[in-house]
C-alpha cells in the first residue's frame, strides 16, 4: 500500500472476498474499487506529503480471481482482472498473442506496471486497454454473469476476469517518448473472419472503430477514422493517424 | 543503453572509489534534507497564482496567531533593497509588492508540523491586482511593453563583429539562412530544491544542495548583513544538479525563518513548487546565415538571437554570453557579426542548466554546417575538417586561448567509425548525423576563475583534499580521489575528499573553490592537488623521518604511509595514521585563474571539444525519431574515472535526447503547460540509445591543465548530431525543437508523395 494512502481520514476496507466486496459496495456506494491505485491516485486530492483519498476505499487486489493468465476451451485467454500487469506481461501464456503483449509492454512503465491491473486500467476508461478491447473480441466476467466489452458500459457487480480471443493484429502505441508516456494515439487491429477490425483513440477520448475488408476505400479511411475520433483534419495527431492507419493497411490492401 | 570503454584498455578501479553509488541506485542515500533534527520545523511557501500583478493586500495576522506556527514572514521581512543574483542582483527572496512569475514567493511560514504550516497558508490574507503578461520575449523589447525592471526588459545583450560579415556573405558562393527555436527545459533533479537551517546564537548553518556554497554563504550574510564568516554552508552532496542548484533557490527564505527562531527549520519544495518556481533552460530563438566559397571554405556568419530570461536574470547574461561565444563552434569564419539580446517575461526564471548557451546555438550551427556541405556537395566531416580552427589560432571572440590541436584529432577518430549498416525494412528510414564542437571551460575573462583548497590528514589519516566544490553525482569525490592516490603513490584506502562546504573558522575563512560549473570541477581540484602536492609531501616527510628517526630523503610515501626507500618492505615503516596529531602539516592552496588576456570580457581561455555521431531510425507511420546509436568522441585528456567519464558522456547524451526529441515546457499566459512529470516527457532507459564513448585521450604535450572537464560537452556535441542525422534523412532542419512528428512526416510526404 503507497505510504501516501496509509494517513487518516479515508477508510480502508479490505474484501475478503467478492461476496463481501460486493456487500461492502452495497453499504457504501459512494466508495471507490481499488487494486493497483496507481490511476486512482491521479484523482486524489493533493496534501503536502502526497495525495489522498477523500472517501472510503475498497481494497480488491487480494481477492482470490483465478489464475493470473489461462487458456478456456474455446481458446480464448482469461485473464484475472486484479492481476498486476507485469505478472501478465512476463506470463508465457501472454507470449502466445503477440498483440496482448504488444499493449502490456507499452501499457504504462515497469513501477505501475508492477501495481496496476487489466481491470482497472479498462475500468478507469482512459487507459489504452479499452481501444484493445474494442479491437479484438473481448468478454467481461463478472459477478454478475459475462457479457461482450462495449466501452463505457458500466458493469453490473465487481470485475473478475476479462477473456480475450488470440488473432493475428497489432497495436500500436504513439506516445510521446519510447517509455511510459500516455498515448497519444493508440491503434489497434485485429484480423477477423470478416477483415480487419480497427479500433482507435486519440488522447483518451472516443474510440473510432472501423472494418477494413475489400468494401472498404483505402484513401478515406484514415480521414474516417480521424473525423470519428473528433481530430481536427490539420492537425498534427491527423497527420500522425492518417500515416499510421495508411502504413498499417497498406498490406491489407495491397 | 550500453556504454562501450574505448578502444584503449582502461585501468581496473577500486570499487570503494563508489561506494555511494550502490545507497542511491537502492534509494537509501540520504541527502542534505533528509536528516531533521529532533524539533525541525516545517516550512511552506504562499506563492503568487499570477504571472505578473501587484499585491494589494497582505495579512499576515491571521497565520501568526494560529497555535504551533513559529515564524511567518512576509515582504517586510527581507532587508530593505536586497536582491540577489550573480551579475544582475535582482530577485528579492520574497515579491516586493510585485510578482513577476507565477510561483513567486510572497510570504512563507515554519510551524511545528507540515500540516500545520500548510493550514496556516490558507490563512493568509492575500489580494492581486493583475497585470498584463509579458509572454513573449519578442514583444518584451517592444518600446510599448509594459516594463518588469526598473531598468526595462532588456536584461542583457552583446555584440561582436569581426571583418565585414554582410560583404563577405553576399560574395559567399553558398549561403545558408537558418532559424531555429529551442524550448524550455527542466533539470528534473530527483533531490527536490530543499534544506535545513539552523541558528544559534549569532552564527547559521544552512545544509542545502549548492554548486556553489561560498556564494550561498555570502549572499545570505549579506541579506542579514553579518560576517561571511557567521554564515556555514554544507551544499554537497547534491542529488542532481545540472546546473539547477548553481543560484539560489530556497536558501534566503530558509535563512529569513531560521533567522527569527532557535529551532531548525526544514523546506523542501514540491515537484509542482519546484516545476513553477525552478530554473530552466533559456529557449532561444536564432537566426544564422553563413556562407562558404565554392571549394567549401567558411567566409563569414551573421548570427542574431534572443533568449528568455524569465522573470529574473539568474545566470542569464553567463548564458548569452557562453552562446554567442560557441556560435562559431569549432570552425574558423574570417568575418562574424554577433547580435545577441536577452528579454525579461513573466515565465518563469531561466537559469544555468548544463551545457548552457552553447548547446542551443551549436544546434543551429552544426545544421546550418551541414546545409552548406549539401550545397557544395562535400561529406558533411570533410566540410568540417576543411573548416577547422587551426590548433594555434585565436579563441573565436578573438581572444588568446590554450592551442587546441584535439579538434583535428576529434575528426580523424570520428572518421574511424562508419555509419552501421542496419536494415531498417521498409518502415524505417535511417539517417546519420556528425557534430563537432567546442566549448568553454570554467569562466570567462571577468571570472571568477581562481580557487583555494588544502591539503591535509584527517582524523583517520587519509591524505584529504579540503575544497568547496560540490559532488552532485558526476563523479568528482572519485576523481579526487583518484587524482590523490597517484599525486601521491599511495592507495586508493588512503586518500579522502572533504568537499562542498565553506569553513567555519574564521580564521582561514576558506578554502573557496568556486562555483562547480561551466565544467570546472575536476581541472580546479587537479590543478589544487599538482600545486599543493609537493609542499604537503615534503611536510608529511618531514614528520615521518622526525618520527623515525631518519632522513627525509630516506623516506617515501607509498601505499599505507612511509617506507623506507632502501628496505623496500611490503608495508609502511610507519602508517599515515601515526601523525595526525603532528603539527605544521596542513597546505593551503590557492591557483590563479586560466584567463585571456585579451578579447571580448567574456571570452574563455580553455575549451574542450568533443565530436558525436548520431545514427536515427524515423518512422515513416508516425513520424517519430529514435537515436539508435550515439558515438561520442570527447577530447578530455586521460578520464581519471573511466566509468565516471562514460557516465557523464552518457547522461549528457540522453539529455541531449529529450532537449531535441522530446522535453519542452512551454509557457501560456505565463503558465508552465505541465506541473509534473506526466506532462513533461523526461526520455526514459526505453529511449536511450547504445552509447559508445571513444575518447582522445591526448592534449597538447604543453598543455597547462592535463584535462578537460567532461560534465557538458557530451551533451553539446550530441545535440546538434540528432538534428544533423535528421537533415542527412530528410534533407531539411526543422524549425523548432524538440523535433514535431507533424514536420518529420510533411518531410517524408514531401519526399516521398504518395
Amino acid at each position: 500500500m503507497p505510504e501516501t494512502a496509509t494517513a487518516a481520514p479515508p477508510l480502508w476496507h479490505r474484501a475478503t472476498s467478492p461476496d463481501d466486496a460486493l456487500r461492502l459496495m452495497a453499504e457504501m456506494p459512494d466508495a471507490v474499487i481499488a487494486a493497483g491505485m496507481t490511476a486512482l491516485q491521479l484523482d486524489w486530492p493533493a496534501h503536502l506529503r502526497g495525495s489522498r483519498a477523500d472517501g472510503p476505499v475498497i481494497d480488491i487486489s487480494g481477492l482470490a480471481m483465478g489464475p493470473d493468465v489461462s487458456v478456456l476451451p474455446d481458446g480464448w485467454l482469461r485473464i484475472a482482472a486484479n492481476a498486476p500487469l507485469e505478472r501478465l506481461r512476463r506470463d508465457p501464456l501472454t507470449g502466445t498473442f503477440p498483440a496482448l503483449r504488444t499493449l502490456l509492454t507499452g501499457i504504462a512503465a515497469s513501477g505501475v506496471r508492477a501495481l496496476a491491473t487489466l481491470g482497472g486500467n479498462l475500468m478507469w476508461g482512459a487507459g489504452d486497454a479499452a481501444t484493445f478491447c474494442s479491437a479484438f473480441e473481448t468478454r467481461i466476467v463478472t459477478t454478475g454473469g459475462q457479457h461482450p466489452y462495449r466501452p463505457g458500459t458500466a458493469n453490473a457487480g465487481l470485475l473478475l476476469a476479462v477473456e480475450t480471443r488470440p488473432v493475428d493484429g497489432f497495436v500500436e502505441k504513439v506516445g510521446f517518448r519510447a517509455g511510459f508516456t500516455p498515448a497519444r494515439i493508440l491503434l489497434a487491429g485485429a484480423r477477423n473472419s470478416d477483415g480487419l477490425q480497427l479500433a482507435a483513440r486519440v488522447r483518451g477520448g472516443v474510440i473510432a472503430r472501423a472494418l477494413v475488408n475489400g468494401a472498404t476505400e483505402p484513401i478515406s479511411l484514415g480521414d474516417r477514422l480521424c473525423a470519428d475520433t473528433g481530430l481536427e483534419p490539420g492537425s498534427e495527431d491527423a497527420a500522425i493517424l492518417r500515416a499510421l492507419v495508411a502504413g498499417r493497411t497498406k498490406d491489407y490492401f495491397a | 543503453m550500453t556504454t562501450s570503454p574505448s578502444s584503449e584498455l582502461r585501468p581496473p578501479q577500486d570499487r570503494r572509489l563508489f561506494e555511494t553509488v550502490d545507497a542511491k541506485a537502492r534509494g537509501t542515500f540520504r541527502y542534505l534534507a533528509d536528516a531533521s533534527p529532533p524539533g525541525t520545523l516545517h516550512g511552506a511557501v504562499l506563492r503568487s497564482p499570477h504571472p505578473h500583478a501587484r499585491i494589494t493586500h497582505l495579512d499576515l495576522a491571521a497565520a501568526r496567531e494560529m497555535p504551533g506556527v513559529r515564524v511567518v514572514i512576509g515582504p517586510e521581512d527581507v532587508p530593505p533593497g536586497f536582491r540577489y543574483g550573480l551579475r544582475h542582483q535582482d530577485q528579492p527572496p520574497l515579491a516586493q509588492g510585485l510578482v513577476r512569475y507565477l510561483g513567486e514567493p510572497v510570504a512563507a511560514i515554519a510551524a511545528e508540523t507540515p500540516e500545520l504550516a500548510e493550514a496556516a497558508l490558507a490563512r493568509i490574507e492575500v489580494a492581486y491586482a493583475p497585470l498584463p503578461t509579458v509572454a513573449d520575449p519578442v514583444a518584451a523589447l517592444r518600446a510599448d511593453a509594459p516594463a518588469l525592471h526598473p531598468g526595462g526588459n532588456l536584461c542583457h545583450n552583446f555584440h561582436f563583429a569581426r571583418g565585414e560579415a554582410e560583404t563577405a556573405l553576399a560574395a559567399a558562393a553558398h549561403q545558408v539562412d537558418l532559424k531555429l527555436e529551442t524550448p524550455r527545459q527542466m533539470h528534473a533533479a530527483l533531490e527536490l530544491e530543499g534544506g535545513i537551517a539552523h541558528r544559534q546564537g549569532d552564527r547559521l548553518h544552512i545544509r542545502a544542495p549548492s554548486q556553489d556554497p561560498f556564494y550561498v554563504a555570502r549572499s545570505i550574510a549579506r541579506m542579514l548583513d553579518i560576517q561571511p564568516d557567521r554564515v556555514r554552508v554544507t551544499g554537497s552532496p547534491i542529488g542532481g544538479g545540472f546546473g539547477g542548484k548553481e543560484d539560489l533557490h530556497v536558501q534566503p527564505l530558509l535563512a529569513l525563518l531560521a533567522w527569527q527562531t532557535d529551532a531548525p527549520v526544514r523546506l523542501v519544495l514540491s515537484r509542482a513548487e519546484s516545476t513553477r518556481a525552478g530554473f530552466k533552460r533559456h529557449p532561444f530563438r536564432i537566426a544564422l546565415r553563413i556562407g562558404c566559397d565554392a571549394e567549401g571554405r567558411l567566409l563569414a556568419m551573421v548570427a542574431e538571437t534572443l533568449a528568455d530570461t524569465g522573470a529574473y536574470a539568474s545566470h542569464g547574461p553567463e548564458v548569452l554570453d557562453t552562446a554567442m561565444e560557441t556560435i562559431q563552434g569549432a570552425y574558423a569564419f574570417p568575418h562574424a557579426r554577433l547580435d545577441g539580446r536577452q528579454a525579461y517575461t513573466n515565465n518563469g526564471i531561466s537559469g544555468a542548466f548544463r551545457g548552457f548557451g552553447a548547446s542551443q546555438v551549436q544546434c543551429a550551427l552544426e545544421a546550418g554546417i551541414d546545409m552548406l556541405a549539401a550545397k557544395t556537395g562535400i561529406d558533411p566531416l570533410a566540410f568540417r575538417r576543411l573548416n577547422l580552427a587551426a590548433a594555434d589560432a585565436d579563441g573565436p571572440l578573438d581572444q588568446d586561448m590554450v592551442p587546441q590541436p584535439e579538434l583535428a584529432w576529434i575528426a580523424e577518430r570520428m572518421a574511424r567509425h562508419p555509419a552501421p549498416a542496419d536494415a531498417h525494412g521498409a518502415r524505417y528510414l535511417a539517417g546519420r548525423g556528425v557534430a563537432l564542437v567546442r566549448k568553454g571551460e570554467g569562466f570567462g575573462r571577468d571570472g571568477p576563475n581562481g580557487a583555494e583548497g588544502r591539503l591535509g590528514l584527517d582524523p583517520e589519516g587519509r591524505i584529504t583534499l579540503t575544497a568547496s566544490l560540490t559532488d552532485m553525482g558526476q563523479g568528482i569525490s572519485a576523481a579526487v580521489r583518484a587524482m590523490l592516490a597517484e599525486s601521491f603513490a599511495v592507495s586508493p584506502g588512503d586518500v579522502a575528499v572533504r568537499l562542498g562546504r565553506t569553513d567555519p573558522d574564521p580564521a582561514t575563512g576558506g578554502p573557496d573553490s568556486g562555483a562547480t560549473s561551466a565544467s570546472r570541477g575536476s581541472q580546479i581540484a587537479l590543478r589544487l592537488i599538482r600545486k599543493g602536492a609537493p609542499e604537503f609531501r615534503d611536510r608529511l616527510c618531514r614528520a615521518a623521518a622526525a618520527e623515525l628517526g631518519c632522513r627525509v630523503e630516506d623516506l617515501t610515501l607509498g601505499p599505507g604511509g612511509f617506507h623506507r626507500t632502501a628496505l623496500r618492505r611490503n608495508h609502511p615503516d610507519l602508517p599515515f595514521a601515526a601523525l595526525t596529531t603532528a603539527p605544521g602539516l596542513e597546505v593551503a592552496i590557492s591557483i590563479g585563474g586560466l584567463q585571456a588576456t585579451r578579447g571580448h570580457p567574456a571570452a574563455h581561455s580553455v575549451f574542450t571539444g568533443c565530436g558525436a555521431l548520431a545514427d536515427i531510425r524515423i518512422d515513416r507511420w508516425t513520424g517519430a525519431v529514435r537515436v539508435a546509436r550515439f558515438t561520442l568522441v570527447p577530447a578530455c585528456g586521460p578520464p581519471q574515472v573511466p566509468t565516471s567519464f562514460d557516465g557523464q558522456m552518457a547522461g549528457g547524451a540522453v539529455q541531449a535526447l529529450g532537449f531535441v526529441l522530446t522535453e519542452t515546457l512551454p509557457t501560456r499566459n505565463g503558465q508552465f503547460a505541465a506541473d509534473n512529470f506526466d506532462g513533461y516527457f523526461l526520455p526514459t532507459f526505453a529511449d536511450a540509445p547504445q552509447i559508445v564513448v571513444d575518447p582522445v585521450t591526448e592534449l597538447a604535450s604543453d598543455d597547462p591543465i592535463g584535462l578537460r572537464g567532461a560534465g557538458e560537452i557530451g551533451l553539446n556535441a550530441a545535440a546538434p548530431a540528432i538534428l544533423c542525422a535528421l537533415h542527412d534523412a530528410l534533407g531539411a532542419v526543422p524549425p523548432s525543437l524538440p523535433v514535431s512528428p507533424a514536420w518529420v512526416l510533411a518531410q517524408l510526404h514531401r519526399m516521398e508523395p504518395r
